[in-house]
């Protein structure tokens, strides 16, 4: 199991950059000011993930209202991300390659299964400055439900 | 630490794109060709993993 995971409260402190699909580099630093919603899966090229990620997409323009960026996170390489992307008509969200080093930002929010090599399945939301305010470890058979996520930032204030 | 030619290849298993894994024991007695590629996904490895599919007819 993964070792000291981030929890609600915690801030991340230090700012993560990734390439995503398209080999923009994504760096936290420039969406301060933006909430962000760090959705991780194990791995593409799977049933589930590809649910998971679809829904970010379908979602776009109801995360675009309430300031968040949604981004997709998992171990593959960004040419995997690229063509996995375009298999599922993905063109809004970022899919991120938290390739290399290896699972890094996973590790560092605690959501990496060492002995699987991959991440957990899991949503953390950060808030304008980047703290952490919402988290949830799926099971990995389940697509999480975004409904969750929507509820909690409607009702929240 | 290399492999160098004339050393014994270490056995490894390793699950293959039909999710069956491929143990290098099970092949002794067959010649066995190991190509590395860099990631998934990208042109120069398409083309090779095409060229051996091909030349495998």
């Amino acid at each position: 199991m993964p070792t000291k995971q981030i929890q609600i409260g915690d801030q991340i402190t230090a700012a993560f950059m990734m390439f995503d699909q398209n080999k923009n580099e994504i760096n936290s630093e420039h969406l301060k000011g933006k909430r962000v919603l760090l959705s991780f899966h194990p791995l593409a090229w799977t049933g589930v993930c590809a649910k998971q990620m679809q829904s970010l997409e379908q979602n776009y323009d109801h995360f675009q209202k309430l300031n968040v960026v949604p981004l997709g996170v998992s171990v593959d390489s960004v040419p995997s991300k690229k063509a996995w992307a375009a298999s599922l008509a993905i063109e809004r969200v970022s899919l991120l390659a938290d390739f290399w080093p290896h699972g890094q930002l996973a590790k560092e929010l605690g959501v990496f299964f060492k002995e699987k090599g991959f991440s957990q399945r899991a949503n953390i939301l950060l808030d304008e400055n980047h703290k952490v305010i919402f988290k949830k470890i799926y099971d990995l058979s389940k697509v999480p439900d975004l409904k969750e996520i929507f509820h909690f930032l409607e009702t929240e204030d | 630490m290399n492999i160098k030619i004339g050393d014994p290849a270490p056995n490894f298993c390793l699950p293959e794109t039909n999710d069956t894994e491929v143990c290098l024991k099970d092949l002794k007695g067959k010649w066995v060709i190991i190509y590395f590629y860099p990631r998934d996904n990208t042109k120069g490895c398409t083309l090779e993993a095409i060229d051996f599919t091909n030349a495998l007819a």
